[in-house]
C-alpha cells in the first residue's frame, strides 16, 4: 500500500485528481458516473470496452477513457502504451481524461517501468507516453496556465483489491 | 548554419542597453530565473544531487566517447523498427532533406514542435524558400513567430513579452479576438487555432531530447502536448536530432530524462515524455512514416577537440537562469540561437570560431555560477576563458596585445615594477583629492582609464607596503 499511497499523494500534487476503488466493477460504475452525458472516446481494453457510454470520435469527444500500463510512484506518473486499439489521438485530443490503473502496476521508479518494456526487442511499442499531470504552460508572462493541447483535466481511478 | 545570427559588438551593446532599461523584461527574466532556482534548490536539497550529476556526466561522457559506434547502432535499431534514417553532415543537408520529404508528400504546411536544432539550421527559412509554411506550435515559439522575432530563451521563448502584448498580437492575427489579456483566455485562443493546424497537417516536425541507441528510440519531453500532436496527428513525422543526443542504453536514458526537468525547472518529471520507436504500425490505425535526421553540423569536429565535454550539454538551460549577464540582458542580445553560458561556448565551437563568434564569450563576468548548476558538471567558466584565449592567440597582434606585452615586460623586473607602481600612484593623486585612500575611483588617467571606462578602481594607499616595511626594518636596526 506504501507505493499506492505515494503514487496518490504525488499525483494529487501534480494536479491529477485520484480515487481508490476495490474492484473493476466499482471502477466501471465510477467511470459511468463521472462521464455523465459527455461524449466519450475510449481504448479497446476490456475493462472500459463494455461500459454503457455515448461514444464518438477522438476529435469530437469531450472525455477520453484509457488504461495505464504502469504508475510511477515518486512522481505520480502514468505510463500509457499506444498500440492497436489504443490510439494516440484518443489519449490526446479530448480535454478531459480518465485513466484506469491497477495498483499492482505501480512501480517505485521510472526504470522499473521501462526495463520490462524495452527488454523484449521483438515487441517494442512504437509510442509510449509518460504523463505527469495535466498539460500546462507559463509561456505568457510566466503565468501558469493549466490545459493546453494535451488533456486539461486528468483523473486516475486506482483499482486495488487490497483496499 | 551554426546558430550564429550576428556577431556585432556594437549591436550587442545596443541590445544589452535596451534590455537593461526594459523594466518589464527585467522583471520577467528575474522572476523566471528565481522561480526556477528556488524549485531546483528545493529538489536538490532532497536528493543526492552530486551523485546524480556524476552519474549523468559519466553517461554522457561515455556516449560521446563511443559516438560513432552508438550512431551506427541507433541507426540499425531505428531501421529495424521501421524508421527511415538520414545522416546529415551539414545543417543545409538536413534542412534540404526535410524539404524533400515535404515535397514528396505534397505538404504545403508543416506543424513544428520546438527544436533549437531546427533553428540552428534555419529550417523554417529553407522550407519557406520552397513555399512550405512551418507553423510553430509551442506557445512561446508561436508567439515570437507571429511577431517575426527570434526566441529569447531556450525554455521560455516569449519571456520578454507580457500578457498585454500577447493579447494585442492575437487580436491582430485576424478572425476572432481573444477578448481579454487574461493568460488563460489567450492560451485557449491559441489552443483552438492550433488544433485545426494539427488535424490538417500532412507533416509534423520535432526535435528530440535523447536518442537511445539500444532500441532506436527517440525521447521527447514537453509540457503542453503540442509535440505529441505534431508527432501523431499527421501521417509523416520528421525528427531532426543532433548527433550528440545519442545515449547508449535505457539505464542512462532513464537517468538523464529525469535530470533534464530537475535541472531545468526543479520538477521530478516533465508533464509529457514521449518514447518513439518507429512509426505507428499497421493495426494501430493508419500506416505512418517516421524520418529521423541525425545532424552533425560541426559536432564531430568539436568531439575531436579539447572542448569535447561541451557535447555533454543536455540543453536544460539551468546555466541561463544562474547567469547574472543573461538575467540582465536576455536572449536576444546574444544574436545567436543558443545563448547564456552554454550558448557563448557552443556557438563559436559549431562555427569553428569564425565570423567573430568567439566574441560572444565576452558576455560573461566569469562568476562561475553556471558551472555550479550544470547537471552534467561541464566546466563552463573554464571553457569560456579558454575560448577567449584561443581567439586572442589566433588573431593578429593589435594595439591591445602590444600594450599587454609592454606591461608584462615592465612588471617582470623589480626595478621597473616599482617605478611604474610609484608613478601610477602619484598620477592618481589628483583624482583622490575628494576620495579617501582605499576607496573606489570611477575616473583615472591613462592607462587606468581603460579600466575605469567600465569599472571602478581602488585608490592606492597613501604609502606602499614595501616602503612601510623598509621603514620598519630600518627603524628596528
Amino acid at each position: 500500500m506504501g507505493l499506492v499511497n505515494e503514487f496518490i499523494d504525488r499525483a494529487e500534487e501534480n494536479g491529477t485528481s485520484t480515487e481508490l476503488v476495490r474492484s473493476e466493477e466499482e471502477a466501471g460504475r465510477r467511470v459511468v458516473e463521472l462521464a455523465g452525458a459527455a461524449a466519450v472516446t475510449r481504448w479497446d481494453d476490456q475493462i472500459v470496452a463494455g461500459l454503457d457510454l455515448a461514444e464518438t470520435s477522438p476529435e469530437k469527444a469531450e472525455l477520453s477513457l484509457v488504461v495505464a500500463s504502469y504508475g510511477i510512484a515518486p512522481s505520480g506518473s502514468l505510463v500509457l502504451v499506444h498500440g492497436a486499439g489504443r490510439s494516440a489521438g484518443a489519449a490526446l485530443l479530448p480535454p478531459r481524461q480518465i485513466v484506469l490503473l491497477s495498483s499492482v502496476a505501480i512501480v517505485k521508479n521510472l526504470i522499473d517501468a521501462l526495463l520490462p518494456i524495452y527488454s523484449d526487442s521483438d515487441a517494442i511499442p512504437a509510442n509510449i507516453v509518460i504523463v505527469t499531470g495535466p498539460s500546462r504552460t507559463r509561456d505568457i508572462g510566466l503565468v501558469p496556465v493549466i490545459g493546453v493541447h494535451a488533456p486539461k483535466e486528468l483523473h486516475v481511478i486506482v483499482i486495488s483489491a487490497q483496499v | 548554419m551554426t546558430g550564429l545570427i550576428w556577431a556585432d559588438t556594437e549591436k550587442i551593446k545596443k541590445c544589452a542597453a535596451r534590455a537593461i532599461s526594459d523594466i518589464a523584461l527585467q522583471k520577467n527574466l528575474n522572476n523566471a530565473a528565481e522561480h526556477e532556482r528556488e524549485a531546483r534548490r528545493e529538489l536538490e536539497g532532497k536528493l543526492p544531487w552530486q551523485e546524480m550529476r556524476t552519474m549523468a556526466r559519466q553517461s554522457k561522457t561515455g556516449a560521446i566517447e563511443d559516438l560513432p559506434q552508438l550512431l551506427d547502432l541507433f541507426e540499425k535499431r531505428a531501421i529495424e523498427a521501421g524508421s527511415i534514417v538520414k545522416r546529415a553532415t551539414t545543417g543545409e543537408e538536413a534542412a534540404q532533406y526535410v524539404a524533400s520529404v515535404c515535397r514528396a508528400h505534397s505538404a504545403k504546411t508543416v506543424v513544428k514542435g520546438k527544436s533549437m536544432l531546427s533553428e540552428e539550421i534555419d529550417l523554417n527559412q529553407v522550407l519557406a524558400s520552397e513555399g512550405i509554411e512551418a507553423i510553430e506550435t509551442d506557445l512561446g515559439e508561436y508567439i515570437v513567430q507571429k511577431r517575426g522575432e527570434h526566441p529569447s530563451h531556450i525554455l521560455a521563448p516569449a519571456v520578454h513579452l507580457n500578457a498585454g502584448q500577447v493579447g494585442d498580437l492575437f487580436s491582430q492575427l485576424g478572425g476572432e479576438s481573444p477578448g481579454s489579456s487574461d493568460p488563460a483566455a489567450l492560451v485557449e485562443f491559441a489552443r483552438r487555432r492550433l488544433r485545426q493546424s494539427f488535424l490538417n497537417a500532412k507533416v509534423g516536425v520535432s526535435g528530440a531530447n535523447f536518442a537511445v541507441a539500444e532500441t532506436g528510440t527517440l525521447i521527447i519531453v514537453e509540457s503542453e502536448g503540442n509535440i505529441r500532436m505534431c508527432m501523431t496527428m499527421p501521417d509523416v513525422h520528421i525528427a531532426v536530432v543532433g548527433i550528440e543526443k545519442v545515449v547508449s542504453d535505457w539505464q542512462a536514458a532513464a537517468h538523464l530524462v529525469q535530470m533534464l526537468p530537475m535541472a531545468a525547472q526543479g520538477t521530478e518529471m516533465a508533464t509529457n515524455v514521449s518514447l518513439i520507436t518507429g512509426p505507428a504500425r499497421a493495426g494501430e490505425g493508419k500506416e505512418k512514416e517516421l524520418h529521423i535526421v541525425l545532424v552533425d553540423s560541426g559536432r564531430m569536429k568539436v568531439r575531436e577537440g579539447p572542448y569535447r565535454e561541451m557535447l555533454n550539454c543536455i540543453h536544460c538551460a539551468a546555466c541561463l537562469a544562474a547567469c547574472p549577464v543573461y538575467r540582465q540582458v536576455g536572449g536576444h542580445t546574444y544574436g545567436s540561437t543558443y545563448n547564456g553560458p552554454m550558448g557563448v561556448i557552443l556557438t563559436p565551437l559549431l562555427a569553428a570560431m569564425e565570423g567573430g563568434s568567439a566574441k560572444l564569450t565576452e558576455l560573461c563576468s566569469l562568476c562561475g555560477a553556471c558551472r555550479e548548476v550544470c547537471p552534467v558538471d561541464i566546466p563552463l567558466d573554464d571553457f569560456i576563458i579558454d575560448i577567449r584565449s584561443d581567439d586572442r592567440e589566433s588573431s593578429k597582434p593589435s594595439a591591445e596585445s602590444l600594450l599587454f606585452t609592454i606591461w608584462a615586460r615592465l612588471w617582470s623586473k623589480p626595478a621597473s615594477y616599482r617605478a611604474s607602481v610609484k608613478s601610477t600612484g602619484k598620477a592618481l593623486v589628483p583624482f583622490m583629492r575628494r576620495a579617501k585612500a582605499r576607496s573606489w575611483l570611477s575616473r583615472a588617467p591613462f592607462p587606468a582609464s581603460l579600466w575605469t571606462k567600465e569599472r571602478n578602481i581602488k585608490a592606492p594607499a597613501s604609502e606602499m607596503f614595501r616602503d612601510l616595511w623598509k621603514k620598519r626594518q630600518d627603524g628596528s636596526r
